[in-house]
């Protein structure tokens, strides 16, 4: 049995002439005395002939000739779009804008992080008194529903965190999936992503974009754990751990909390705190 | 896809150095290919496009980070492969509905005779045998997928097809024979082996 187990993974390779000439004459003197084997054998040679008999149409010449202009217009368009970036022409030199354009990305940072810092510690350092009030700007009056909503959201995010985290702290090579428990985390999953299209829905307020994004690609993470098959499926399983690294997912909800806290925000409930100070 | 010639590198040297012309090059040589491939992920035309110019757009956002540890069309089948499963991802939780069951149930096949692959007697036969072609390969997995179009329709060694995916050549094997046992079970009322 454990023949036809050895002889069953190298069925591809067979298929493919991939293998050397020993292993080759070791499989097919297994097929010859295993009918199961030699059986899936058959069934899989005529699954690829199906395979072949796959027909694609190939785009003609004009759509070819065209293609390269095409391909420049959207780099152009897509040039045009981006803050920050220069535009230049499709075919212009790379490097030269390169070091310029990372310099003024990382001032651009840089500045950010300064006010970010700057007005959260003024506004904890500021002195209690009639004074404040006049000094505190209110650049935008959110409405009580939005705030609600920002607050669902903010649940939403730090229900789906502890999702992640437990995702992002399984280890394929040491720990079982049973540690994971799968099934709980489909179920969890599927009733965040169905919160999930309420926020996006609900998330309307241009100021509310980031958060909205964030809730967005979240959603796309869990959608993947709620339509996770196979318990087992420990490949499926680091791919989603790579999605949450790339995405600095779990590193975006942190910071959407902090923001939602900082004095510098503008709901109704931050400004009455404020007042009261 | 062949293996990369030599002027594939100073072809990407140019263009870093922003010779348009050496930029051009590369995507008149690889356009097909790149296409070619979304075009098996995806089975789309339109996606295709979209797709391949992705995939070129990243390339000449990229040109100074390739340090050249892998083949230039490595590289961009590796581009290719990643932006079709980003793009199904996307594409997953917008077409989902998650109430109760997230996954749809997948439509009953049509079940002809047995031996229709073998005799396709009529045009409609035929047509129906690409539509279950067509769902076969639809139900890969991104990754499953991914290696068998790259091995079979691309002819890929194992070997590259691990570099482009960025896994080990015994995780290839394993992704293809599961590719090839699902596609099998999909197809089984089509293949002669399945009346034995």
């Amino acid at each position: 049995m454990s023949r036809c187990r050895h002889v069953r993974q190298r069925i591809a390779e067979a298929l493919y002439d991939d293998l050397s000439q020993d292993q080759r004459r070791e499989f097919d003197a297994h097929l010859r005395s295993c009918p199961r084997c030699a059986r899936l054998y058959r069934q899989m040679a005529e699954t690829l002939d199906a395979m072949n008999a796959r027909q694609t149409t190939e785009p003609d010449e004009a759509f070819w000739t065209g293609y390269v202009e095409r391909l420049a217009e959207r780099f152009e368009s897509q040039q045009q779009r981006q803050a920050f970036s220069r535009p230049r022409s499709f075919l212009e030199p790379v490097a030269r804008y390169r070091p310029a354009a990372r310099r003024i990305g990382a001032v651009a940072a840089l500045v950010l992080v300064g006010v970010l810092l700057g007005r959260w510690i003024w506004t904890r350092e500021q002195p209690p008194g009639p004074a404040r009030r006049t000094a505190v700007p209110a650049p935008h009056q959110a409405n009580p529903a939005q705030t609600a909503v920002e607050d669902r959201a903010q649940e939403y995010l730090q229900r789906s965190k502890v999702l992640l985290l437990a995702l992002a702290n399984f280890d394929p090579q040491t720990d079982d999936t049973a540690a994971l428990n799968l099934p709980s985390q489909r179920r969890i999953s599927a009733s965040l992503v169905q919160e999930a299209e309420y926020l996006q829905g609900a998330l309307a307020d241009p100021a509310q974009m980031r958060l909205r994004e964030l809730v967005g690609d979240l959603e796309v993470i869990l959608l993947q754990i709620a339509n996770l098959e196979d318990e087992h499926d420990l490949e499926a399983v680091e791919m989603l751990q790579r999605g949450v690294n790339k995405e600095g997912v779990l590193l975006r909800i942190d910071l959407s909390k902090i923001l939602s806290k900082s004095p510098g925000r503008s709901s109704p409930r931050n400004q009455d705190r404020k007042i009261r100070t | 896809m062949e293996t990369t010639r030599p002027d594939d590198r100073v072809l990407i040297e140019q263009a870093r150095e922003g010779d348009g012309a050496a930029f051009r090059a590369l995507v008149e040589r690889y356009s097909r290919k790149v296409y070619a491939l979304a075009l098996d992920m995806t089975g789309d035309h339109h996606e295709a496009e979209d797709i391949s110019q992705d995939v070129f757009l990243k390339v000449f956002g990229a040109l100074a980070r390739f340090r050249g540890g892998a083949t230039v069309s490595t590289w961009l089948y590796r581009l290719t492969v990643n932006a079709c499963i980003d793009r199904r991802r996307k594409k997953a939780w917008r077409a989902m509905k998650p109430k109760g069951t997230i996954i749809d149930a997948h439509t009953r096949p049509y079940t002809p005779g047995r031996n229709a692959l073998s005799h396709p007697e009529n045009e409609v036969e035929k047509a129906l045998l690409q539509q279950h072609i067509r769902r076969a390969l639809d139900s890969l997995t991104p990754r499953e997928r991914a290696v068998f179009v790259l091995r079979h329709y691309h002819a890929l060694p194992l070997k590259e097809i691990a570099a482009c995916l960025n896994v080990t050549e015994g995780t290839v094997k394993s992704t293809l024979f599961s590719a090839l046992k699902r596609l099998q079970e999909k197809l089984a009322p089509y293949v002669q082996g399945d009346m034995a």
